[in-house]
């Protein structure tokens, strides 16, 4: 070989070491650097692995205290399972509380035998009757309920089936190995933890969990507002010179105050946690400035704002594809399932093959177990507004009711599936619908 | 062969029947695409042609090779009239009708040309047709109006034997015109007969009387009440000149919003009319377009729907959930041409539902599913 050509191959190679040292992909070469220094690349910085304290297993951990998560806790613990459950306000009932959303929807349908029948059972049934004990409910069909006394009842029924709530924490990451969650990793004020569960129950509304385990999904945008309430309703005057009437919302079951709601004018990305920071911000001061102009007019002088909610209106952002996708169609048709887990009702007007079908005349629906099942985690279940439909049943499938029901379902089939060991995916749904019954839950 | 030719007609007659009655087909407008008389009619008053007018079209050709080819194989309202000569109450005094058919042909081509087709209602096939829509769409004092042609020309033929077809029926007329026409061209014969001026004369007349009628009739156009007209329709004038009433659209409509108006309005009387108070146009159907025979109703695609303007909503506040603070979306969710924006006004302290006049095309999807009933559809001219 010529001195040259050496040369030449020398530099080239060389070189080429140098381009591909470019190239390679950074995560390589970090692991490399036994530092604890952060290391940054192209607005991206990398963090460093650390060891999380274990604070708990359980057989059952649910992530996320809204109706769905507080019915799953409650069932699973009933059913047996040593139950965990993470909330990330300080309160349980998540939007229907926390976000002033006051009204139960869809508790009654029409039946097949053209008559209105009550669907709303077992575990979310329960905490509606006692909130109708404690005489905080207003109307039978589709109650509005008072916020405090919900977090209240809810509060009380954990402890009695012996729950362990943990508040104030946020469930930020999950390990998985061989498609089995290992361990869900919460955010708290005793800095990072992790909690090894059996069988996880996603009731975060978001799907966080099922979006972690790399489930696939449907990411919905739409409205998102703020809700408030308006004290001294009771107090208007109208007898007073220049009194008109306005639309300051609808009653709750204290007399005195009436709940506002707000639809937001434009669809929104609720995963975009700078988006919702702005707008929480524009609906707080929207919402003062709204109350001082009611409190301008002659006759309102005495109306004042109460609260606005805790939690941002988020009507809908994930949904799954899980094991069976529930469609309009199935439930407009009184399509029956095997697995069926439970039933809803209706609360607004849609459009069926040309037909409207009016909220009070909506057929009830059955809700699939398959529905509530992701397609891969084999220790998973989904339940709340994030489960497994088509989006033209999205309107029917947000609401309280149905959250309650496939939350209580789902609480029950993650017991269960504690229990036998073997994947969700697997479950025998006779046994899920036999413990269901024994705890109130009607199956059509 | 020899059985299936001879009885053609009666195969032809049992065909007419079937696509007549109300059978779930997706080939609505059945035999009316075969008559080359509708077709030369449609085809030079809406100057445009779709796909199922070569049936048409091929009928013509073959009419002027094969002298009335149509009344020997095809006419079912031949065998009506053939069966009512037969009975003929035959009184001497009446006599014998001169020909009017190729006269009448001529002058409904000249009246299409500048004017409109609405001689296409002395169609045999059609006429044959319109007797069963009381069956199709039920019966009622307007449908039994339908039923007069046909009597009539029973009536005519039990007075006159055999003279409906030989002398009025312009179908009849159009294929003896267009058989003489090939002959003559075959001839190269150019020395004009006394019978050729009075058609030329007929000809002439119809042209004149559709150039005379035309300004008349757009004249009349702004002070007249309006309904809905169904999608793709013609300008509202032209359109109820140029359907036949044959109820193809009727029929065809999946959510049934299709009806004859029966107004005083004698322009209009039967001319098919949008009612949305039970349901609304889906935006996944373009069938009325696909079966009118007679071009009132133009084909039209999926896509292009969003530019067809029927009517448009307007919003009775007061009532509106969102105006109240409550929760819906159903107008801005069911609109399938993004005509619903939620927009903040002035003076108001929530978002309310505004309409983009540019974008609605007056469907009804929001004012069927609305849940307070808040929503109206107004005919196009009047809100615009």
């Amino acid at each position: 070989m010529k001195r040259r050509n050496f040369i030449n191959r020398v530099m080239l190679s060389s070189g080429a070491v140098f381009l591909g040292s470019q190239c390679t992909n950074t995560e390589a070469v970090k692991k490399d650097v036994p530092s604890a220094v952060a290391t940054e690349s192209r607005g991206q910085i990398k963090e460093p692995e650390r060891m999380i304290q274990v604070v708990d297993t359980c057989d059952v951990l649910v992530v996320g205290g809204g109706p769905s998560g507080v019915a799953a806790a409650i069932a699973a613990s009933r059913a047996g399972a040593q139950t965990i459950l993470l909330e990330r306000y300080n309160h349980l009932g998540g939007l229907w509380t926390g976000g002033l959303v006051l009204p139960l929807l869809s508790t009654h349908g029409i039946n097949s035998h053209n008559q209105k029948e009550k669907v709303l059972s077992g575990i979310g049934d329960e905490i509606a009757q006692r909130l109708v004990d404690l005489g905080m409910s207003i109307e039978e069909v589709n109650p509005v309920v008072d916020p405090e006394a919900a977090k209240y009842v809810m509060d009380e029924m954990m402890k009695e089936s012996g729950v362990k709530t943990y508040y104030h924490c946020w469930a930020s990451n999950l390990i998985s190995e061989d498609d089995t969650i290992r361990a869900i990793i919460l955010e708290t004020k005793s800095g990072r933890v992790a909690i090894q569960p059996k069988v996880v129950v996603d009731c975060t509304g978001d799907g966080d969990v099922f979006h972690l385990a790399g489930e696939e999904y449907d990411l919905m945008q739409y409205e998102i507002g703020l809700v408030h309430r308006l004290g001294n309703i009771d107090r208007i005057d109208e007898s007073k010179p220049g009194y008109k009437k306005l639309y300051i919302g609808d009653p709750t079951p204290i007399p005195s105050v009436n709940w506002v709601n707000m639809t937001g004018n434009e669809y929104n990305d609720a995963l975009d946690f700078k988006k919702l920071s702005e707008l929480q911000q524009q609906h707080r001061l929207e919402i003062w400035n709204n109350v001082r102009q009611i409190r301008s007019t002659p006759g309102y002088e005495e109306v004042f704002l109460v609260d606005t909610a805790p939690q941002q209106g988020v009507r809908m952002s994930r949904f799954l594809k899980g094991e069976y996708r529930l469609t309009l169609e199935d439930t407009v048709t009184y399509r029956s399932f095997d697995d069926v887990i439970g039933m809803a009702g209706g609360w607004t007007s849609f459009l069926y093959k040309g037909e409207k079908i009016s909220g009070s005349e909506r057929p009830v629906w059955q809700i699939p177990y398959r529905s509530l099942v992701p397609r891969k985690t084999k220790n998973l279940l989904v339940a709340g507004r994030c489960f497994s439909f088509t989006k033209d049943l999205f309107q029917d499938a947000r609401v309280i009711g149905p959250c309650l029901i496939t939350g209580h379902a789902a609480g029950v089939g993650a017991s269960l599936a504690s229990q036998s060991g073997q994947p969700t995916q697997d479950q025998d749904v006779s046994r899920i619908q036999k413990v269901l019954k024994q705890q109130n839950a009607y199956l059509g | 062969m020899n059985w299936l030719i001879k009885n053609s007609r009666y195969i032809f007659l049992a065909l007419a029947i079937i696509v007549a009655l109300p059978f779930p087909s997706t080939f609505v407008g059945g035999l009316l695409w075969f008559s080359p008389y509708l077709f030369i009619l449609t085809v030079l008053s809406s100057k445009s042609f779709v796909l199922l007018n070569l049936l048409g079209l091929g009928f013509l050709i073959l009419i002027a090779f094969k002298r009335r080819f149509i009344c020997h194989y095809m006419c079912p309202l031949g065998i009506v009239c053939d069966q009512a000569s037969r009975r003929a109450i035959r009184n001497k005094k009446l006599g014998k009708l001169k020909n009017f058919n190729k006269s009448l042909a001529l002058f409904s081509v000249g009246f299409a040309i500048f004017g409109l087709s609405v001689f296409v209602v002395l169609d045999p096939f059609y006429i044959f047709q319109t007797t069963f829509e009381p069956i199709r769409s039920g019966v009622n004092l307007t449908n039994a109006i339908r039923l007069i042609p046909l009597v009539g020309i029973i009536v005519f033929n039990l007075f006159y034997p055999d003279s409906w077809c030989s002398s009025l029926c312009p179908l009849g007329g159009l294929q003896m015109l267009a058989a003489d026409l090939r002959k003559n061209i075959s001839r190269k014969s150019t020395t004009p007969s006394v019978k050729s001026r009075r058609l030329f004369f007929a000809g002439l007349a119809g042209l004149s009387a559709g150039i005379l009628a035309s300004p008349i009739i757009r004249k009349r156009r702004t002070n007249r009440p309006s309904q809905i007209k169904p999608p793709s329709s013609l300008p509202k004038d032209e359109y109820l000149l140029t359907c036949i009433r044959c109820g193809n659209c009727i029929g065809a409509c999946p959510t049934g919003i299709l009806f004859q108006q029966t107004d005083v309005n004698l322009m209009a009387f039967l001319a098919p009319a949008v009612d949305f108070s039970e349901s609304y146009c889906l935006p996944e159907c373009k069938r009325c377009g696909d079966v009118c025979p007679s071009g009132a109703l133009t084909r039209f695609s999926l896509e292009g729907k969003k530019d067809l303007i029927m009517a448009v909503a307007s919003v009775d506040y007061e009532n509106c959930l969102l105006y109240n603070q409550k929760e819906c979306n159903q107008c801005k969710q069911y609109c399938a041409y993004d005509a619903v924006s939620y927009e903040l006004q002035p003076g108001l302290r929530n978002p309310i539902p505004v309409f983009d006049k540019e974008k609605c095309v007056g469907c009804a999807a929001c004012k069927i599913v609305c849940p307070e009933n808040v929503i109206h559809i107004n005919p196009y001219h009047l809100s615009s």
